[in-house]
């Protein structure tokens, strides 16, 4: 554990050479992600201003939870984006070969070989967001609920990156696995919306199967509603703890059955 | 002479009809991924329709705007074109080399393939998709204003929608000379179409000012158009001036794309032999 935190530095190090080097391009990535979550803001300001009222939702307290949505996915995305490379192509091109034979944690190798910097674009659009609408959404704002949101965002990126590593290595099986995690992936932006008012059958799955409504989106109806957040906290750290054990485990029995492609 | 001339290029159509028939699955996949989004899109329409003092948003009902949703999805999904994707691996593993040696057409090539992948997604995926939904649109939510020729016509608009994704798609592909960050150049291409074409939700519910200017740029013909059309929602007048904005920005498309590319194929490096 040890050895891959003192490595951690020169991944990130190398990353960022390797970014530096297209510096063009990292712009470019920056830009696409950032137009996205604006067209992304620009829908929901379009939706909610069909109606005078959505339930206890108006547009700043949907933007503050969209901003809140992006700091986790952003994290995420910073941290761990070489899933997506898993669920798509590692697998079927035989790429896991050269982690096996080195003597560290091949997940470790695997996602720490690529740090995204132009996450952190989305992540400055989401602190951003917080910040222009925290004062319009009403919020009795404490340190308590301050304290809490941040808990909850942490433990929201072990959740994301969890479900994100649960579906990639659904990979070992079926080869790509790209369609399944891209799908669910998907999911989490309904989390920018108010999932309970969206049927019950919805909001069970987004609460209790892929909990992103739990994560992503109940922190922030827990301060809306004047709930309090650490309840959030709770049900966020027990869906932690069971997501990150469950994919560890789909992992570890991926990795015992694959086979290198090859020639 | 130009209809022999054009001949050899239903080759690649008929080879975009074979590729998309051999990987069916996989774009039946595609395509239930979209319309899995666009039914919850549905649900949460319908949250806002529970909230909502009307009974009619934007000039859509509650069924129709559900229809909306799940056709729009599908047409997006049907008419995006693999232009793009086939540029950028043919730059990023040098095969575009071979491509230029060859006496055809780059841009009839891809345009043709593209044609035979929109008819046989159309044809394999999206007419049952869209049977399928409009079956529970009609029957469990009471949809009414569907019109045979209203479905006819929705075809060749769809078409036309193809070709001008497809044009798009080769003018912007053509950044694959000059940037390795393609993927960022179509994901922004992609979510800037499917925003201001109408495939998310309906260009209706946007400021009128937005709606203006839009109307005679080249992306609500292209889901906006034939969706409106399949739910009887376009008049004759507008249908004809669609179509012809539609048409006209399908070779404004083209020609642009056209010097671009002489201007690109000068950037090409291909490594290795």
């Amino acid at each position: 554990m040890l050895k891959e935190l003192k490595l951690y530095p020169k991944f990130v190090s190398m990353s960022l050479r390797s970014t530096l080097s297209y510096k063009a391009d990292s712009i470019i990535m920056i830009l696409s992600f950032i137009v996205s979550e604006a067209v992304s803001l620009a829908t929901i300001y379009l939706i909610v201003g069909t109606v005078p009222a959505f339930g206890v939702w108006s547009f700043s307290t949907l933007a503050f939870l969209f901003g809140f949505v992006l700091i986790p996915k952003a994290i995420d995305h910073i941290f761990t984006d070489d899933l997506w490379i898993l669920a798509y192509w590692a697998i079927r091109h035989g790429d896991l070969d050269i982690y096996l034979t080195r003597p560290l944690n091949p997940l470790y190798q695997f996602v720490a070989k690529t740090f995204k910097w132009d996450g952190l674009g989305e992540f400055a659009v989401g602190i951003a967001v917080m910040c222009i609408f925290a004062p319009q959404t009403g919020i009795a704002w404490t340190f308590g609920g301050v304290m809490g949101l941040i808990v909850c965002a942490v433990l929201g990126v072990f959740c994301f990156s969890s479900i994100k590593l649960l579906f990639a290595s659904l990979a070992f099986w079926v080869k790509t696995a790209g369609i399944f995690l891209n799908t669910i992936y998907s999911l989490s932006n309904y989390a920018k919306y108010p999932v309970r008012y969206m049927g019950k059958a919805f909001a069970s799955i987004m609460f209790f199967v892929i909990p992103f409504g739990l994560f992503l989106y109940y922190p922030v109806e827990c301060l809306i509603t004047g709930v309090n957040i650490w309840w959030a906290a709770l049900w966020s750290a027990i869906a932690a703890v069971i997501l990150v054990t469950l994919s560890l485990s789909v992992w570890h029995l991926g990795i015992k059955r694959y086979e290198s492609s090859g020639n | 002479m130009a209809r022999g001339r054009l001949k050899k290029y239903f080759i690649f159509t008929k080879s975009g009809i074979q590729t998309v028939i051999a990987y069916r699955g996989r774009v039946a996949l595609w395509c239930l991924g979209a319309v899995i989004n666009a039914l919850l899109m549905g649900l949460l329409w319908w949250a806002i329709y529970e909230f909502s003092p009307e009974s009619v948003i934007g000039g859509y009902t509650f069924p129709q705007m559900l229809m909306y949703v799940i056709l729009s999805a599908i047409v997006f999904e049907v008419i995006n074109s693999d232009s793009m994707g086939t540029i950028v691996d043919d730059v990023r593993y040098g095969l575009i080399g071979m491509r230029l040696m060859k006496p055809i057409n780059y841009r009839l090539q891809l345009g043709f393939t593209s044609l035979g992948s929109f008819v046989a997604c159309m044809a394999i995926v999206g007419i049952p998709m869209i049977i399928m939904g409009l079956i529970v649109a009609l029957c469990a939510f009471g949809l009414s204003g569907i019109v045979w020729y209203n479905v006819l016509l929705f075809l060749p608009v769809t078409l036309l929608s193809a070709l001008v994704y497809d044009s798009i798609g080769f003018l912007f592909g053509q950044l694959a000379f000059r940037t390795q960050a393609m993927f960022g150049v179509s994901s922004m291409t992609n979510v800037l179409i499917g925003f201001l074409s109408g495939s998310m939700i309906p260009l209706a519910i946007y400021p009128s000012w937005a709606q203006s200017i839009l109307f005679y740029t080249p992306f609500p013909t292209m889901v906006s158009l034939p969706v409106r059309l399949f739910l009887g929602q376009v008049p004759w007048s507008e249908l004809g001036i669609s179509v012809a904005v539609s048409i006209a920005w399908i070779i404004v498309l083209n020609v642009i794309a056209h010097f671009a590319y002489k201007g690109s194929v000068r950037h090409v490096v291909v490594f290795g032999g």
